[in-house]
């Protein structure tokens, strides 16, 4: 999988080093930005290597919640981050206290989630797609 | 709050068209305005607060959200998943995404109004002495957190395309639209974060901080924006040539031609699209317009390739002229007129000549609307049934698509001539006698697009209470999506037919096995395999 990453990251490289070498940059920004670019294609396709994400993660379970409340909440309340940023601070400690409130939501659902994984809730909602035991259990 | 792919996809996707329309009535009423001579409707201050809306909403709010509203939906289904990677920072994407073109239209709001210098932000234009007001800075700030929650949900999608392909979908098993979304990505993860970083510092400045008023620093920040305006157009570009290929392989009846070489094109497209920024500033004559010549007419070397692959595709085929193939012809057609005329705006001379003129606009226009709205509504047309269950009336269908083929030909087409002549863009007012019937021409195009935009909102309406059922495959598809019912499962797929190419249900047809019944027989195996436990 890692093989896009690296193949455009060179890509980039190729076209960079030609303006570089060929033509010239009048601008510093220029082989910055190249530079920048390329960096961020090799680092992604060595992280993609390095924790092997090159291999499809056919036993992907996550208990993922159908609905998740704080999700909205968060959203809103950076949203009224931004506007606080023009209308003042008070908004911005709202806003503030809210995006707390909203983040312990996140680990209050992320703990029943791996309670959820435990007791094998999320085997079941994969029925039919995966199989119904966790690895290494006993099916009787 | 759902943390489905699926309603995730639908949220962002109906939330962009929702802008969409709106920029489009900013559009409509800015055309009126455009059709005579002197100021009839409004000010120059409300004209260039309403030009600077139109091309916020439509890039900002409406292009690259629809793209990945879709791609959240589709790509996940594409690839046999059975959900997507990192939902909920998907979801907060979508939220932060909302929160953020709210503020920007809420400048509206204040006493200054919002922006009037352009989707470009050109300093010191855009500086607090020039720009001065709430108004403003809300745009800022909206343009930060729409472009922010962009990355966030692009990334969830790459993760989803590296991590969760079913069993046996290679990378290059993968179908075109999904495909086209990797340098898609790509171009987000690395452009996209340029424009946040300049935006913001241009807020700080703006406040105070005198950032880019030192000198050298008004090209820096051209250099910052160009880095993502130029890319954000391919971004919504590319994923609609992946649809418009699926569409066209499929009403062709046969398979994509030249799929890897495509893939390979595609990624090459998208490095020199990421490398033609410069273009944008031939006439500033700070830098080396040799280079960006070069890069930007290479871009002609992988769309002539995309262009003969969907001509190869066609040819031979047994073509179906049914709406959404009549939208992916329109997008191939009107595409090209934006291309063979970036041609003219990629080479230097010529550029000096329509440079800041409705050339420009005009060229655009067929790249952005020619190209992206014609492939979105074919992809609409295409994938309505599988998300909603119901087909989209094909005869409304067919009035839409021709309303908006000539409505783009009326509206744009002028505009070259104009731009020839030398009217300049961002004007709110012109003089010369000879440009009176091409504005009035193009206004009446305009307002064909916006009936043509009545007609799609009349179908959708239609067909959401009394659209015929269309059943799991009602075009005979040759991705993974069509192996599931319409609209999907909340966990996509109940059994996945094998895969051994990019179409698999392609390819059980041309096993002479119809695919609807290969699922049916797994299905059944299935339930046979499960009864004892």
């Amino acid at each position: 999988v890692r093989w896009p990453f690296v193949f455009w990251g060179a890509l980039m490289a190729v076209i960079g080093a030609v303006g570089v070498i060929a033509f010239g940059f009048s601008d510093a920004e220029e082989p910055a930005l190249f530079g920048g670019t390329v960096a961020t294609m090799m680092i992604l396709g060595g992280v993609v290597w390095m924790r092997r994400y090159d291999r499809v993660d056919e036993e992907y379970l996550r208990a993922h919640p159908d609905i998740s409340p704080p999700i909205p909440w968060l959203g809103v309340s950076i949203g009224l981050l931004g506007y606080s940023l023009e209308v003042g601070w008070w908004l911005s400690l709202i806003a503030g206290g809210m995006i707390v409130a909203g983040l312990a939501g996140l680990v209050r659902e992320r703990r029943a989630a791996r309670a959820a994984l435990r007791r094998g809730i999320a085997q079941e909602a994969w029925e039919g797609v995966r199989p119904l035991e966790p690895k290494g259990s006993d099916p009787s | 709050m759902s943390t489905d792919h699926k309603r995730i996809g639908v949220i962002t996707t109906v939330t962009a068209i929702g802008f969409f329309l709106l920029g489009g009535l900013v559009a409509l009423v800015m055309r009126a305005e455009l059709t005579s001579p002197g100021m009839q409707l409004m000010d120059e201050e409300t004209y260039n607060q309403l030009f600077t809306m139109h091309g916020s909403t439509m890039f900002y709010l409406f292009a690259v959200p629809v793209i990945l509203g879709v791609a959240t939906y589709f790509v996940p289904l594409q690839i046999g998943a059975a959900g997507m990677m990192w939902p909920r920072w998907s979801l907060l994407g979508f939220w932060i995404y909302l929160a953020g073109g709210l503020i920007m239209w809420s400048g509206f709001l204040t006493e200054t109004g919002t922006a009037s210098f352009g989707w470009t932000a050109f300093y010191p234009l855009s500086d607090s002495t020039a720009t001065p007001g709430t108004g403003t800075d809300f745009w800022f700030i909206g343009v930060v957190l729409a472009t922010a929650a962009q990355i966030m949900q692009a990334s969830a999608l790459l993760a989803t395309i590296v991590r969760l392909r079913a069993p046996g979908m290679t990378l290059l098993r993968m179908p075109l639209f999904t495909w086209s979304m990797v340098p898609t990505i790509f171009m987000v993860i690395v452009a996209f974060p340029v424009l946040v970083v300049g935006f913001s510092l241009l807020y700080l400045d703006r406040n105070g901080a005198h950032i880019f008023s030192i000198p050298g620093g008004t090209t820096t920040l051209l250099h910052l924006f160009w880095f993502y305006g130029h890319p954000v157009v391919y971004v919504v570009f590319f994923p609609l040539v992946g649809a418009v290929g699926e569409i066209i392989a499929t009403f062709s009846r046969r398979p994509f031609f030249g799929l890897k070489i495509t893939v390979i094109s595609l990624l090459l497209f998208a490095a020199l699209s990421t490398s033609v920024w410069g273009h944008h500033m031939f006439t500033m004559q700070t830098v080396n317009n040799r280079f960006y010549s070069w890069t930007s007419t290479s871009l002609v070397i992988p769309a002539g390739i995309e262009y003969f692959a969907f001509i190869a595709t066609m040819i031979g085929g047994s073509i179906r002229l049914r709406t959404p193939m009549l939208f992916a012809l329109g997008f191939v057609l009107l595409f090209l007129l934006g291309g063979l005329t970036g041609i003219f705006v990629g080479s230097p001379p010529l550029d000096y000549h329509v440079h800041d003129t409705y050339f420009v606009v005009a060229h655009f226009h067929y790249t952005l609307f020619g190209g992206t709205v014609f492939g979105l509504f074919a992809a609409i047309y295409y994938w309505f049934p599988k998300v909603t269950g119901r087909l989209l009336g094909e005869t409304l269908g067919r009035w839409q698509a021709v309303l908006m083929f000539v409505g783009a030909l009326l509206a744009f087409i002028p505009m070259f001539l104009l731009g020839d002549e030398g009217m300049p863009r961002r004007v709110a007012n012109w003089s010369q006698a000879d440009w009176r019937v091409p504005n009035i021409v193009a206004s009446v195009g305009a307002y064909v697009i916006g009936l043509a935009m009545i007609v799609f909102v009349v179908n959708v309406l239609r067909s959401l209470r009394i659209g015929r059922v269309a059943g799991p495959d009602p075009w005979e598809g040759q991705t993974l999506e069509w192996a599931t019912s319409s609209p999907p499962p909340r966990e996509n797929f109940d059994v996945l037919p094998p895969i051994r190419g990019y179409a698999p249900l392609l390819d059980l047809r041309h096993d002479g096995r119809e695919p609807q019944a290969v699922l049916a027989e797994l299905r059944a195996r299935r339930l046979a395999v499960e009864a004892p436990r």
